[in-house]
């Protein structure tokens, strides 16, 4: 009796199962992995749809959209790759991760769909593209920030030559800002104090190391641990009045002091345009892979007049000149 | 149900997920339930052996051999593992947790962040795909070979002495020790051969998805206890043998059931741990219903005869 029912138990799932991934439409099937919820990677889906729909692709029209999210779970994503390589006709990449995961999903099930990506900091090094023009059927946008612009606002305040970076270690896109931010600091005579971390929970004692250490400057890169836990680091930042450079706007709106960042939204409606080329007929191999281009300076200026430190002049020309 | 169906079942993902992950419990199992330890360093152990398969694989040494040396490092950090609780008399559960801990930095620099293989490197899953040019079946020949291998070990190895003077050390560590069996070697012996289980569904994880990075090992022991739990309760544990192929059922049974979550169109995945929490808690309740109805019934149809005498 017991095997009987487990038989059953067997037998419905896997008709379910089977059931489900035979259903298909007319609709041009999108696939979109993104790794998990954050403003950045939100922003950059929504970029990449309005793009699309700017273009004339509409979802529910002549395009269908299906969006999954694994919430970071690596092995979730791998399912939710295969998934959507099975039954998309395009699908598109948000993270490295994602990304990787899919173009292996396209690989392994032996087809040539285009795979997209995009919030990818370097999709050489993560094995996604040969090069920029190389690259398959396998193209996006890169979100490699200003480091160096970014290192640079620290010479333009007085007294700053001791600054500290705090990532999570195991964040690949931020391994290569930090390395980019030593090369930065090296070449303008600052010392950099290395914080990696591997959970949020040892965010407050390196903080705490950074204050002991006498850091005046901390540079946060586009990091999803960080991300998350501003918030609750911005007292303890202003208290010490470290002035706080990020590479990402909403991270310096929620407790960093400024920063030269990457515009998730522009860079998804630009894998957006390229998406809609390919579904007009344009060779993938032809559409280079591309960076951002333009990156927006944002300040709080809550930092500035709860610490006290003046915003210099050549900062503020560069707010006034982005505002005209 | 035609084969076409049948062939797109297995193309999804549910059966070679839950065949690594059953590997991956089967390790659990051996810790958990046999040593009667909640190992945590399985979370670090899993991305390092798959970390290191990848990084072997990139630097030209053949994929058999590259997951050979990541499950015999993966077995040296299991005997640490076990040295910290026997040598140093570290509770068991915080030994692990320092292995996890500890082991996440080497994760991390081996793979700076994300370790991807290398593009035209052979796997051992495209190794034999040249051979039959399928590659869904190349996949499952070789984890349904290696698990069903492994099961047939496990088999032999507990009805084994030394496997069965194992069990006894694991279930009453007094008894073991007043029959004469020396219950630290035992407990050593079971770590290694946990973590190297645990250690060779890592490296096959990494060869068979190709990109790895440190936070891959968050929350698997979570997927591991609930695939042993899954598995008891579907099969039972009534004999070893039984045991073993319960948590095999359980393994493809929890990827079924992701599976059919996420190709519920238009599901927004947002809530996929929500009714994985559901799905989950209804087949385990599956059989107390069953037992429930039939006892009902039993009653049912004795009230007439009580009144008849």
């Amino acid at each position: 009796m017991k095997k009987l029912n487990l038989l059953l138990l067997l037998g419905v799932a896997t008709t379910s199962a089977m059931g489900l991934s035979s259903c298909g439409s007319d609709l041009t099937e999108i696939g979109i992995l993104q790794f998990g919820t954050f403003d950045a990677l939100e922003n950059c889906k929504d970029g990449f749809i309005s793009a699309l729909e700017d273009a004339g692709f509409v979802d529910g029209e002549n395009v269908k959209f299906t969006i999954q999210n694994p919430e970071g779970d690596s092995s979730t994503q791998d399912s939710m790759a295969i998934n959507l390589a099975t039954n998309s006709d395009m699908v598109f990449g948000i993270s490295t991760g994602s990304s990787q995961a899919l173009k292996n999903a396209v690989e392994d099930q032996g087809k040539d769909t285009p795979v997209l990506f995009s919030a990818v900091t370097d999709p050489v090094a993560a094995g996604l593209v040969t090069s920029f023009t190389e690259h398959g059927n396998v193209v996006g946008t890169s979100d490699a920030g200003p480091t160096d612009k970014n290192i640079e606002l620290f010479t333009e305040f007085e007294g700053i030559d001791k600054i500290g970076i705090i990532y999570n270690s195991a964040e690949s896109n931020s391994i290569i800002q930090k390395n980019e931010a030593v090369e930065a600091c090296e070449e303008l005579g600052l010392t950099l104090v290395d914080g990696g971390i591997s959970s949020q929970t040892e965010i407050d004692s390196t903080i705490q190391n950074f204050v002991a250490q006498g850091v005046q400057g901390l540079f946060i890169p586009t990091d999803n641990t960080i991300a998350l836990a501003i918030e609750g680091m911005k007292d303890t930042l202003e208290e010490n009045k470290i002035l706080t450079v990020c590479a990402d706007a909403l991270v310096t709106a929620e407790g960093g002091s400024l920063g030269y960042s990457v515009d998730y939204e522009n860079l998804g409606e630009t894998t957006g345009k390229m998406a809609a080329k390919i579904l007009n007929g344009v060779d993938i191999s032809t559409i280079p892979c591309s960076k951002s281009e333009s990156f927006p300076l944002s300040l709080r200026e809550d930092f500035f007049t709860n610490t006290g430190i003046a915003i210099p002049e050549s900062i503020q020309a560069i707010l006034e000149s982005q505002e005209a | 149900m035609n084969w076409g169906s049948i062939l797109e079942f297995l193309g999804t993902d549910a059966p070679t997920q839950g065949l690594i992950w059953t590997i991956f419990a089967l390790g659990v199992f051996v810790s958990y339930r046999i040593l009667d330890v909640a190992d945590l360093s399985v979370e670090s152990l899993f991305p390092f052996a798959g970390i290191l398969s990848l990084l072997f694989v990139n630097n030209g040494i053949h994929p058999i051999l590259a997951i050979l040396i990541a499950v015999i490092l993966g077995g040296i950090i299991g005997f640490i593992n076990g040295c910290l609780h026997i040598y140093f008399k570290i509770n068991p559960l915080l030994a692990g947790i320092i292995i996890m801990v500890a082991l996440y930095s080497p994760n991390v620099i081996i793979s700076s962040g994300n370790i991807s293989l290398n593009t035209d490197t052979y796997t051992i899953f495209t190794g034999l795909n040249t051979v039959i040019d399928n590659y869904v079946v190349s996949k499952l020949l070789i984890l349904g070979f290696i698990t069903l291998g492994i099961m047939a070990l496990m088999y032999w190895f507990f009805g084994t002495e030394l496997g069965l003077s194992l069990r006894a050390a694991g279930k009453n560590i007094n008894m073991a020790r007043a029959q004469g069996i020396n219950t630290n070697s035992r407990y050593l012996l079971g770590m290694v051969f946990s973590a190297i289980l645990i250690s060779l569904s890592g490296a096959l994880y990494g060869q068979m998805i190709k990109h790895v990075s440190p936070d891959a090992g968050k929350g698997s022991i979570v997927i591991g206890l609930t695939i042993i739990f899954l598995g008891e309760v579907l099969l039972g544990h009534r004999s070893f043998k039984l045991s073993l192929f319960s948590v095999a059922l359980g393994g493809i049974i929890y990827w079924l059931i992701i599976d059919i979550i996420i190709q519920i169109p238009g599901f927004n995945t947002n809530y996929l741990n929500l009714l994985k929490g559901i799905l989950i808690t209804f087949v385990v309740v599956i059989p107390e219903i069953k037992k429930f109805i039939s006892k009902r019934a039993k009653n049912k149809g004795q009230k007439p005869l009580k009144e008849n005498d």
